[in-house]
């Protein structure tokens, strides 16, 4: 009878996050991704010819300035416009206190939803009613869910909500339950706020249609909206999952265990690089490598970080050029014995006894100073746990060590 | 090792000298030569006789190189001993006293890990070399020196691995560097940040735009509306100016108009269409006489032109012949050159059947001889040959057999076959056994030798060295596990003692507290309680009784007895706080002491516990000929017994061993001696004879063997030879009996019989061939003469060249003849059309004239003249309106020549200038405002392109922030891993320095008499150890601020400590001290010669001087305890 796609958190102009500056990359690529994802999104809808768009909060990125965003945004809207589709949307809590959404005329096509309290808007020529209320501010605490409206008899009645559901990595914003949901007799839930795609209840649907965009290696897998089709009985017929992004990550681990030979070590690499392209093909991977096992390579990679690094990334690039290596993360193990270590000297003795209980919780004073001098944003994603610093102080003590073995003191 | 006796044959000054080395308790020795007696000579010599007389050595003097001999009897235990030379050479240079050579290895086992290098800076010291050697010390240098400072000095594999890792920190941050990685990503991505900001549009800019373009819109208008009304009036006024002249000219066309008005109302066009009516007659006239004359032209044409239908019938014919005429004359041409062979081949086919006796019946009756046959024939033919050459063949081989074979048995015949080797070869495996047995006995030897050390070590260390071996192995200590049990036992009552020891000074601490506090409050007035305010009144009260009753005493104490009790009351009441306080504070004291007396008790029962555990732990230890040592020192000598009890089993076992090798080997000598005959040699030479032997017997064997196989091999290849000629002869047979066969059915040689079948078949088809070509000449030439009848046959070519080119020339006739007609038609027709539209034009004209009403056609140019006149004022009528009404603005016309007439032309002009003038000002306001519009709807227009440079920005410096994340990750592991090695090779340094700091603080304050109580590693700025001596009050002085002799002395001490360090792990080695002693005053020479004394209970100490008050020191201060030498 007639079909929509429901998409949430766009998070225009937000910038993508971990990757380093390095010679060759890819830039150009990753520019704009969330602006391409949009157009992405637009086009889709164009091409699907649906009878509406819902967009179920954060549409803005927090505090972003640029009015530019704005009128892009609104540029896209134009396009759906012409084409005589509605857009129905939410603020979340990105774009609560935007700006930019304050600022911004949408264009007539575009309806947004108010903050105070929930709204029902009929569609003009379909049988759907709309349900929805934006966040007023950037951090909405109770549970907005309860106090939406009744189920209009007769009529398809879809809820925009932008919320928390569950255990979620996610700051608990509107927190409430499926159960909380089911009571209202909707028939489709389009929720907004957790990134990762997910169907939570089917018949009546409730759904998470996650970001367009993955922002961050923490935000692995394709990333998009879905298309929704109901059928003359005002019943979800199919719900189909299409994925929008322009950049993918994508996170591999490889077992390097038993591995001694550093080409070795390169060819298992380059395999689980190629896979991972695979899936993402034609869009630019980005991918964080996590290399783990015991093997003798277990100092060589923590001492030589940079020159393992370059290889890796020279193995990622012969795969494609549409690749990069956010980051390498090393979780091998060292096959030395620190007890047989420990037996080529007393220096080794005395240093292996000390590096079982070696602490890192106080910093160096220059690494005091260095962090002092630091953007503040620079400081929040240095967080790291004082273990995996300990991991990777051990390796390139032992490796200090296992240099010096030939010395007796 | 030490030096028995030295004996020198020839080297240097020395010629057959001998010097012997008394061994007792003090292996000191003086020896004293004045100025050139060859004591320099000596210590040489002993620096080569240990390692070698250099090439290039000067000591040649007075024996020749080659003649240069240094020996000694060198000892290591009364055991091993062993006397050597040397002479000078490259290699085998250790000689016996026979002069044989003796491996190296026998001197090396005395050496150790000891070689020149070491021996000369370390054992052989002059007072050069111990100061070098002491620089290097305090440098660090060398094993011994790496001792002194440990792991601090900087040339340690961690210290470079440190360095290492300091590069890597250092080019990711170092301090205000703005080149390495962290600053340069910091400031690019600030510059990003700094580049997002300014490409960033705000949400008030945007605002601030829209409003400013809006009211510029408004202005923009305003000023326009303005210029617009100046630039319609401007125009209005020059357009009645301009219609002023062609209002003059309509009143004067429509005057002229109504001059005209007799002349009928004709259509604008009628002039011109009279004229063009005209123009068409006179056309038509032209051109019906044109079509006239070419009329007669045409006809003319095709009476002159001349056609042959007779020849056109018959085209079809020549056009046949002369198509074929080229195939007709090869054919004529081809016919002698067919004939000739023909009659070529027939002349050689006769021939050929006369030679060989056939005719042609023959010929012709004979069978087909085919190709195959042929082939076959040919190969059968082959076979023979084949069959006939191995034949030949096998006959040379069987005549070459049968010389060979008479030659061998020749041979054989004269020489007899050799006696066998088994026995001899058993010899030899025995022999071979035996050598083995040897090699592993003198390795077994060596280590039994080793052993013998590692036992003789481990029972001093276990003070075992008096206890037979059978006791040692019988001893039975305490297992591991109870060790460490009694030791976790101990530890444990211990740590508990300690425990409630220090809980008992902590109670005694807190009572201690709690007591002053109490005092405190006491002073501050807390001085009663309520039970001495009872009391006080009880006694009050006792006493007021008493009084009552008369008690004098009573009455005499009542007074002070009431103020007392006051007292305390009042007491009470002020310091109530006070009071309350130190009421806590006491109960706090009775209950801590009664905490007290519960750790005290349990110390007590702690301490009898650890009593009790002494007593059985010495019980434990007592089948130990050792004294008792706590469980934690016991581990280690048990580790050590268990070491030791091994080396003796070992011992046994290799003893056992060498003892079964020793008889294989002597078994197996005299087994030689007694089959060779020859009981005297040794081993070795025994065992060369025996291969020798085994080699003359095999190459004996080896010569007979080989005719023998020789022999065989010929009687194989004489049956072989015989056989292949008897196959070849049966296959010549039966070759020879399919060939009979093949050709008998043929009346000859298959191949010519062949070959004149080929021949009669070629001369048929020629034949064949000569007669089709007749037969096609023939039909040619009959078709000539059907076209042609009078035509000759033998110029066949010329007479249908004529025929042809008749043809053609009749052709073109016919063809010109039709063109002419057709164009006559044509022209005919065209004169009939043109002469009917010459009448339709002329009566044309007279229907115009009439219409004008011209009487005749003469006066019809004047009406026509008058006529379009007429025509022109109605023009000039119709322009002028038309341009006034364009003028009009929308005006009616009558209302525009109104307004136009209206005003002055001078009044208009006035009008026009004044808004000429104002029109500029006008204009360039509203290009102005226009100027401002445009630009804030660029600005507009440009915003609506909704920029990402912001977000770009944004992303670049998310890239950099990443990039500085991630070295900073890396930086902080760097420093932590390097001030982690940093600490640890502190604690190392400063734990492990003590052994050769502390032995040389001994040597170095028994040398100085106490002026320096102890020397000490300093760390310099530069965390470079320093050496220092120190005071006993504490102060210090570096080496370079103390007197030579002083320093001397350090260095002395630093050596004495590094040489008690080598003896600690490895065996003794002689020191030779030459005239080291001469910087040493008397003070500082006798402070050394107790020293000397005792090191020389550990190893041989050779001292060579030439002063003889030296001599005088030594027997003053150590009689007895050294032996002096004269040169």
């Amino acid at each position: 009878m007639f079909r929509f796609i429901h998409a949430a958190d766009i998070h225009l102009d937000s910038p993508l996050r971990g990757l380093s500056q390095r010679e060759g990359a890819p830039e150009d690529e990753i520019r704009g991704a969330s602006r391409r994802a949009l157009e992405n999104l637009v086009g889709l809808c164009l091409e699907e010819n649906v009878d509406f768009l819902l967009i179920a909060g954060d549409v803005y990125d927090g505090d972003w300035p640029d009015f530019n965003t704005g009128l892009f945004f609104n540029r896209q809207m134009l396009r759906l416009r012409e084409a005589g589709i509605p857009v129905y949307l939410i603020s979340g809590n990105h774009d609560a206190e935007s700006k930019i959404t304050k600022s911004l005329s949408l264009p007539e096509n575009v309806q947004a939803f108010r903050v105070r309290k929930p709204k029902s808007i009929k569609h003009p020529t379909l049988p759907v009613t709309f349900h929805g209320q934006g966040f007023a501010t950037a951090s909405v605490t109770e549970n907005l869910s309860l106090s939406y409206p009744e189920a209009t008899e007769g009529r398809f009645n879809i809820g925009l909500l932008h919320c928390s559901i569950g255990d979620s990595p996610h700051a608990a914003y509107a927190p409430c339950t499926v159960a909380n949901l089911l009571t209202k007799h909707y028939d489709y839930w389009a929720l907004g706020h957790i990134h990762l795609h997910a169907v939570l209840h089917e018949s009546p649907h409730i759904v998470y249609s996650g970001n367009i965009q993955g922002r961050h290696a923490r935000e692995p897998g394709e990333r998009g909206c879905y298309v929704v089709a109901v059928n003359d009985d005002l019943a979800v017929e199919s719900l189909e999952f299409k994925a929008l992004d322009v950049v993918r990550w994508e996170q591999c681990e490889v077992d390097l265990g038993g591995i001694e030979d550093r080409n070795a070590a390169l060819r298992k690499i380059r395999t689980a690089v190629m896979e991972a392209a695979a899936g993402a093909s034609p869009r630019l991977l980005c991918v964080r490598l996590t290399l783990s096992g015991q093997t003798p390579l277990h100092s060589e990679l923590h001492v030589g970080k940079e020159a393992w690094r370059a290889e890796v990334v020279n193995v990622a690039q012969e795969v494609s050029d549409e690749i990069w290596v956010e980051r390498i993360r090393l979780r091998t193990q060292s096959p030395v014995d620190l007890d047989q270590l420990a037996g080529q000297s007393e220096l080794t003795a005395q240093v292996v006894e000390a590096l079982r209980a070696i602490d890192v919780s106080e910093h160096p004073s220059n690494v005091m100073d260095l962090l002092g001098k630091l953007p503040v944003s620079a400081q929040g994603e240095l967080a790291q746990s004082d273990h995996a610093l300990k991991e990777n102080v051990t390796a390139l003590v032992i490796d200090a060590l296992t240099s010096s073995a030939t010395h007796e003191i | 090792m030490r030096f028995d006796q030295l004996q020198i044959p020839a080297f240097g000054p020395f010629t057959d000298f001998s010097l012997t080395f008394e061994s007792n308790s003090n292996d000191l020795h003086l020896i004293y030569g004045a100025n050139e007696r060859g004591k320099s000579s000596l210590l040489r010599a002993i620096d080569h006789l240990l390692f070698g007389i250099p090439p290039r050595s000067t000591d040649n003097f007075l024996h020749a190189h080659q003649k240069l001999r240094i020996g000694a009897t060198i000892s290591e235990s009364e055991e091993e001993r062993l006397f050597f030379q040397r002479k000078k050479g490259n290699a085998n240079t250790l000689l016996d006293a026979d002069g044989n050579v003796l491996p190296d290895t026998l001197l090396k086992a005395f050496l150790g890990p000891v070689d020149s290098g070491f021996f000369s800076s370390m054992f052989g010291l002059d007072t050069e070399s111990l100061r070098d050697g002491a620089g290097a010390l305090i440098a660090g240098e060398g094993e011994l020196g790496s001792a002194l400072f440990s792991a601090s000095l900087g040339s340690t594999d961690i210290d470079a691995a440190i360095a290492k890792l300091q590069e890597g920190a250092d080019g990711l941050f170092k301090g205000r560097s703005t080149k390495v990685r962290i600053p340069v990503a910091m400031k690019a991505f600030k510059e990003c940040e700094k580049a997002s900001r300014e490409a960033t549009t705000k949400v008030t800019a945007w605002k601030t735009l829209q409003k400013a373009l809006k009211a510029a819109q408004e202005e923009f208008d305003r000023v326009d509306e303005v210029q617009r009304k100046s630039q319609q009036r401007l125009r209005a006024v020059e357009r009645l100016l301009s219609a002023l002249p062609i209002i003059s000219q309509l009143a004067h066309a429509r005057k002229g108009l109504e001059e005209l008005a007799y002349l009928p109302e004709l259509a604008d066009d009628f002039v011109e269409r009279v004229k063009q009516a005209r123009e068409q007659v006179r056309e038509c006239e032209q051109s019906v006489a044109v079509r006239e004359n070419q009329l007669g032209g045409l006809r003319e044409q095709l009476a002159a032109v001349k056609t042959q239908p007779e020849i056109l019938k018959r085209s079809e014919k020549i056009e046949h012949l002369y198509q074929a005429l080229d195939a007709h004359l090869s054919r004529k041409r081809a016919m002698p050159p067919l004939r000739a062979e023909h009659e070529a081949k027939s002349t050689q086919l006769g021939q050929a059947l006369e030679k060989l006796g056939l005719t042609m019946v023959d010929l012709t009756s004979a069978p087909k001889v085919t190709t195959d046959l042929v082939e076959k024939a040919e190969g059968l033919k082959d076979g023979l040959a084949e069959a006939a050459s191995k034949v030949t063949l096998a006959k040379a081989t069987m005549a070459r057999v049968s010389k060979e074979s008479a030659a061998l048995v020749e041979e054989l015949s004269v020489v007899s076959a050799p006696e066998s080797s088994t026995v001899l070869k058993a010899l030899r495996e025995r022999a071979r056994s035996a050598e083995t047995a040897r090699s592993r006995k003198t390795e077994l030897t060596a280590e039994l030798k080793k052993l013998s050390r590692a036992n003789e070590t481990l029972a001093a260390r276990l003070s075992l060295a008096d206890l037979a071996v059978d006791k040692v192995q019988q001893l039975a200590p305490p297992s591991t596990e109870t060790i460490h049990e009694e030791k976790a036992r101990l530890d444990g009552l211990e740590k508990r003692i300690e425990r409630v020891g220090d809980e008992r000074s902590d109670l005694d601490r807190r009572i201690h507290d709690e007591e002053t506090a109490l005092a405190t409050l006491r002073e501050q007035g807390a001085r009663h309680t309520e039970d001495d305010l009872a009391k006080k009144r009880r006694e009050r009260d006792e006493h007021l009784t008493a009084a009552l009753e008369g008690e004098a005493a009573s009455r005499k104490v009542l007074p002070r007895e009431v103020r007392e009790a006051d007292e305390v009351a009042d007491s009470l009441r002020s310091h109530a706080e006070q009071i309350a306080r130190a009421e806590n504070h006491a109960r706090a004291i009775a209950d801590l002491n009664g905490k007290r007396e519960l750790a005290s008790s349990t110390l007590g029962k702690l301490s009898a516990e650890c009593d009790q555990w002494q007593e059985e732990w010495e019980s434990r230890c007592a089948a130990i000929p050792a004294p008792v040592q706590p469980p934690h020192d016991l581990i280690g000598w048990v580790t050590d017994w268990r070491e030791l009890r091994e080396v003796l089993d070992r011992m046994a076992e290799v003893e056992d061993e060498v003892e079964v090798l020793a008889q294989e080997v002597g078994g197996a000598h005299e087994a030689l001696a007694e089959a060779l005959v020859h009981s005297d040699a040794e081993f070795g030479s025994l065992v060369a004879l025996l291969e020798e032997r085994l080699a003359s017997l095999a190459e004996a064997t080896g010569a007979h063997q080989e005719r023998v196989k020789r022999q065989a091999q010929l009687k194989r290849e004489s049956a072989d030879a015989e056989e292949a000629i008897e196959k070849a002869e049966a296959e010549r047979e039966r070759q020879q009996a399919v060939l009979g066969e093949l050709t008998a059915r043929f009346p000859a040689p298959i191949d010519g019989l062949q070959r004149l079948q080929d021949l009669a078949s070629a001369v048929e088809e020629l034949e064949q061939r000569i007669t089709q070509e007749e037969n096609a000449i023939q039909d040619m030439d009959a078709r000539l003469v059907a076209v042609r009848p009078e035509a000759s046959q033998e110029n066949h070519a010329t007479e249908v060249g004529q025929l042809w080119a008749e043809l053609e020339t009749a052709k073109s006739a016919e063809s010109q003849a039709k063109v002419l007609q057709a164009s006559i038609d044509a022209a005919e027709e065209k004169r009939s059309h043109d002469k009917a539209a010459l009448e339709s034009a002329s009566a044309a004209v007279t229907e115009l004239r009439e219409i004008c009403g011209a009487a005749h056609m003469g006066a019809l140019e004047t009406t026509l003249a008058e006529i379009e006149r007429k025509s022109e004022c109605r023009k000039g009528i119709a322009k002028a309106e038309s341009n006034l009404a364009s003028m009009s603005g929308g005006q009616s016309l009558e209302r525009f020549i109104e307004e136009a007439t209206g005003s002055s032309e001078d009044e208009l002009q006035g009008e026009k200038a004044e808004l000429e003038r104002v029109l500029p000002e006008h204009q360039g306001a509203r290009d102005t405002a226009r100027e401002q519009l445009n630009v804030l709807k660029a600005e507009d227009a440009q915003l609506q392109q909704a920029s990402d440079a912001a977000a770009v920005q944004q992303q670049q410096a998310e890239l950099h922030l990443s990039s500085i994340v991630s070295d900073v990750r890396r930086f902080m592991e760097l420093q932590h891993a390097i001030q982690f090695l940093r600490e640890q090779i502190e604690i190392y340094r400063e734990r492990t320095q003590g052994p050769m700091i502390e032995s040389t603080s001994t040597y170095f304050a028994a040398l100085t008499n106490g002026g320096f109580a102890k020397v000490a590693a300093q760390m310099t700025e530069k965390n470079v150890p320093k050496l220092v001596g120190v005071r006993e009050d504490g102060s210090f002085i570096e080496t370079t601020a103390m007197s030579e002799g002083t320093a001397d002395q350090l260095y002395l001490a630093l050596r004495f400590a590094a040489i008690d360090l080598h003896l600690s792990t490895y065996s003794p080695m002689p020191l030779v001290l030459d005239d080291l002693l001469m910087t040493f005053d008397d003070e500082r020479t006798t402070a050394l010669l107790p020293i000397l004394a005792n090191l020389s209970q550990k190893t041989q100490i050779l001292v060579f001087t030439h002063h003889q008050h030296l001599l005088d020191l030594f027997e003053r201060n150590l009689s007895g305890q050294f032996v002096s030498h004269r040169l």
